[in-house]
């Protein structure tokens, strides 16, 4: 079952999320998530696909299994699933409560996600369930800050932030080692705030 | 720094816009007869309140962290810095404005240099 506190919130947000985020962000982002999703093979779950904005920088020809917890946000991205040189399969579903078989995925990809998960660290420890062991976890998010001047003003901003969207201050990194994962890479693109992290679920 | 003229400019001109914004919002409130420590405490949260106001058109065009970062902070250094000087003497109105594009472009710089710092891979606790 959904939680529908945050699913009313991305479903309100939906038809304006493009407007926000398909020009900046994504023109900026996009040779990092580029080069991140070059890693895709296998049994694929991308989790949070939005509107289908990371879309357009998947490699062609995967077979994806896509989920997200609003209904609104994936009729969104339906001309962009539609466009996309390969299968991606894309279903309305709780990162918390996932009914796919365990360890049926060989590579998990998130973008712009444990921002936003009500509870990260469940979450993720539900990706480590769905993963096969030796998987990999492969993320491009936005935490929070080491350095005290912009850990301060992010969490300031996470307490307006949270009320329509994303957090600003997570500590994504620890809560991918607390869910059970191991850390391969951690590479930052803006600060140390938008980063790409590579974990693997121990054998 | 972000090498792309698109987003360079972009993260620039933000900055000095938001330094300008800011410091003509603490222009217009402050005046000799303020407390200068009274000016500098509040301009500081009214500065930060332009570059949020800011942040969300500008965000849109240039990434949002890439955006809010800057202007939150630009906006607090500007309008606590002419909230102090407008407090101490009559500030003309130019003076105002290149103190904001100051701090706008002090502030992008600090940015683009701390940026240069921390990107990158990074060893982290644990890493393999």
């Amino acid at each position: 079952m959904a939680d529908a506190v945050t699913q009313a919130k991305w479903d309100k947000l939906a038809p304006r999320f493009d407007g926000m985020a398909s020009q900046g962000a994504e023109r900026r982002w996009k040779p990092f998530k580029q080069k991140l999703f070059s890693h895709m093979q296998g049994k694929i779950l991308f989790m949070a696909l939005g509107t289908g904005l990371d879309i357009p920088a998947f490699p062609p020809g995967r077979n994806i299994t896509a989920i997200d917890i609003s209904p609104m946000m994936l009729a969104e991205a339906q001309k962009r699933i539609a466009a996309y040189d390969g299968t991606i399969t894309a279903q309305v579903m709780d990162v918390h409560d996932m009914p796919f078989a365990e360890a049926g995925f060989d590579q998990v990809f998130t973008s712009c996600t444990f921002c936003s998960v009500p509870r990260p660290v469940e979450g993720l420890k539900a990706i480590h369930r769905v993963l096969k062991p030796g998987g990999e976890l492969f993320m491009f998010e936005h935490t929070g800050s080491r350095l005290a001047p912009f850990r301060t003003m992010m969490d300031l901003m996470t307490r307006l932030s949270e009320r329509v969207g994303p957090a600003m201050n997570r500590d994504t990194t620890a809560n991918v080692r607390a869910a059970g994962f191991r850390i391969i890479e951690v590479e930052n693109v803006f600060l140390d705030v938008v980063k790409t992290i590579r974990a693997i679920k121990p054998v | 720094m972000d090498r792309r003229w698109y987003f360079a400019v972009g993260d620039f001109l933000a900055s000095l816009l938001v330094g300008i914004a800011a410091a003509l919002a603490a222009w217009a409130i402050v005046s000799p007869d303020w407390n200068m420590w009274a000016a500098m405490v509040l301009m500081m949260p009214l500065g930060m309140i332009v570059g949020l106001v800011l942040f969300f058109p500008l965000g849109a065009l240039l990434g949002a962290h890439e955006a809010m970062i800057p202007a939150m902070y630009t906006g607090m250094w500007a309008g606590m810095v002419v909230g102090m000087m407008g407090a101490m003497m009559p500030l003309p109105l130019a003076h105002a404005i290149e103190i904001g594009a100051a701090c706008g472009i002090a502030e992008i710089i600090f940015i683009w240099i701390v940026n240069s710092v921390l990107r990158g891979k990074v060893r982290e606790p644990g890493t393999s």
